[in-house]
């Protein structure tokens, strides 16, 4: 976690490099002997950046945000996260299982990341009271998670998440097993949150759709081992609403750009044994 | 689905061997002097209300039980919890555990009168003993049966040591803690009334081996349904217990 900040792009106007991935290496023993999950990674995420990463499954990029979130530690290489001030958290994450503290209310659970900070009770329920309006949830407020549908658990999620003010937020598919009408709602409810708050935000799908709704930049990943094929810049201005963009020609075009990428990578590989 | 039973349904098997033995009884066709038709054992039991005698005994055996659950349940709790969260602690005290938790607690009953006597604290230690293992594991296996998210979870928002036992490991190991628990609590009753009969002058054992060396056949009878009162209770008080402590299990 001691690379320097050697930008890999001259960064953007809005900010300099907030997370840095230098020679990330992660390999996982399976029956077949060690699989290289991750082979030599690079990459770089601005600050106040939406970072989406899309690939196949296989291509280590929910490996990545483990490790980012320090869950896994990697086999070889190094990560920075660029600290804007102490004592501030330096990930939250939102996983794809619902992952809301079956033990806490929907209150507690957007709480617990500044309980877990020492912020004090008061100011922490005040916080976290703003985020669960924010997301819809001011009348489940008292409720359990089990009281919850899925996409209101995902909801708590986020809500967490952004509660917590990390130095960056870590989203492994979170709307990835959710219904596709409750996806767009909630799609468009990160939107909205991002672009009040413009945190840095590294987000993990392998929707097409949802890297272009959501992302600044699209970085295309290859799999097994994980590699960056592509970085791809999202034209579309903010702030973005998920039905508009459906209704934007260039959007077509897009998705048709980065399934070829994808489509390139996945003949590539169609030799190769499982 | 089938509809949902009346509340009443599960009086009936009960209320239906009651009625069959107070019949049997009352012509004769059991042998009353060891099965007393249900009324005498009543009638009999309470006159042992009367005279004070069941309250006196049942109020000792329940301080034993209370005193002992509490010395098993808790250290059980505390290390099954910490076995679960750190495997080295769990490999190293895991065979000692196996191969105590096996063998019958009545057979460690001389063991334990020898090294404390027959006073109060052996029985404690009795009890204790008993409780201990099922809390011990039931509280073990809470914790590895945590699904991982939640410690993910934990982990990623920055919960450390006591904050991770309080927040994460301990209320997710609690619905299995609480199984442990009900165990205990039944293993409990079961060796304050082996102690009592072995080496004491009071108590529900007592009462019992009392009965039977006076051939006292409706107050033995007695003494069984007490403790099957107070099983029923305990069991009904430990699940109202966990509906307050873990209102998040989906009734």
């Amino acid at each position: 976690m001691t690379a320097g900040l050697s930008p890999l792009s001259s960064p953007r106007e809005n900010g300099g490099v907030k997370i840095a991935v230098r020679g990330v290496r992660k390999d996982f023993p399976t029956r077949f002997g060690r699989v290289e999950a991750l082979g030599r990674l690079d990459l770089d995420v601005r600050e106040g950046e939406l970072c989406v990463l899309v690939g196949p499954s296989g291509c280590g990029k929910s490996t990545l945000l483990r490790i980012l979130a320090g869950l896994e530690t990697p086999d070889g290489g190094t990560t920075e996260i660029r600290r804007s001030r102490d004592r501030r958290a330096l990930t939250a994450m939102v996983f794809q299982e619902p992952s809301a503290l079956p033990w806490l209310t929907v209150r507690a659970n957007v709480a617990y990341g500044l309980r877990m900070q020492g912020v004090g009770a008061a100011q922490r329920d005040a916080v976290a009271a703003g985020y669960i309006e924010k997301v819809g949830l001011a009348r489940f407020a008292g409720a359990y998670p089990y009281q919850l549908s899925g996409g209101m658990k995902q909801r708590v999620s986020v809500a967490r998440a952004f509660a917590s003010d990390p130095e960056i937020l870590l989203m492994d598919e979170p709307f990835g097993s959710l219904d596709e009408l409750t996806r767009l709602v909630l799609q468009d409810e990160l939107l909205r949150l991002f672009e009040e708050t413009r945190k840095t935000i590294l987000f993990v799908t392998h929707s097409i759709d949802e890297a272009l709704t959501l992302g600044d930049r699209i970085i295309v990943m290859s799999s097994a081992p994980g590699r960056v094929l592509t970085t791809i810049d999202v034209p579309f201005p903010r702030p973005r609403r998920v039905i508009d963009l459906r209704r934007d020609p260039e959007y077509g075009r897009h998705v048709a750009r980065i399934w070829d990428l994808l489509g390139v990578d996945r003949e590539r590989h169609a030799g190769s044994p499982a | 689905m089938p509809a949902r039973p009346p509340r009443g349904v599960s009086l009936l098997s009960p209320l239906f061997i009651l009625a069959a033995w107070e019949g049997l009884a009352r012509l004769h066709v059991i042998d009353v002097r060891f099965f007393p038709a249900p009324t005498a054992i009543l009638a009999a039991g309470w006159t042992t209300v009367e005279s004070g005698e069941l309250w006196a005994n049942l109020e000792i055996s329940l301080g034993r039980i209370g005193a002992g659950f509490a010395l098993g349940a808790l250290p059980g709790a505390v290390l099954g919890i910490v076995m679960g969260l750190i495997p080295w602690v769990r490999l190293t005290c895991m065979p000692v555990v196996s191969a105590i938790y096996p063998i019958p607690k009545s057979a460690i009953l001389p063991l334990i009168m020898l090294l404390f006597g027959i006073g109060e604290v052996a029985k404690w230690v009795f009890i204790a003993i008993g409780v201990f293992f099922p809390v011990l594991i039931n509280a073990m296996v809470g914790v590895l049966t945590i699904d991982r998210i939640f410690l993910d979870v934990g982990r990623n928002y920055g919960a450390r040591g006591l904050n991770f036992l309080l927040t994460i490991a301990l209320p997710g190991a609690l619905p299995v803690l609480f199984a442990g628990i009900k165990l205990g609590f039944g293993l409990a009753l079961i060796l304050v009334v082996i102690a009592e009969i072995v080496a004491s002058r009071a108590g529900l054992g007592f009462f019992i081996w009392n009965a039977w060396q006076i051939f006292d056949v409706e107050k033995l009878y007695t003494g069984l349904i007490v403790i099957g009162i107070l099983g029923y209770l305990s069991s009904e008080a430990i699940d109202a217990v966990e509906r307050v402590v873990v209102p998040w299990r989906r009734a």
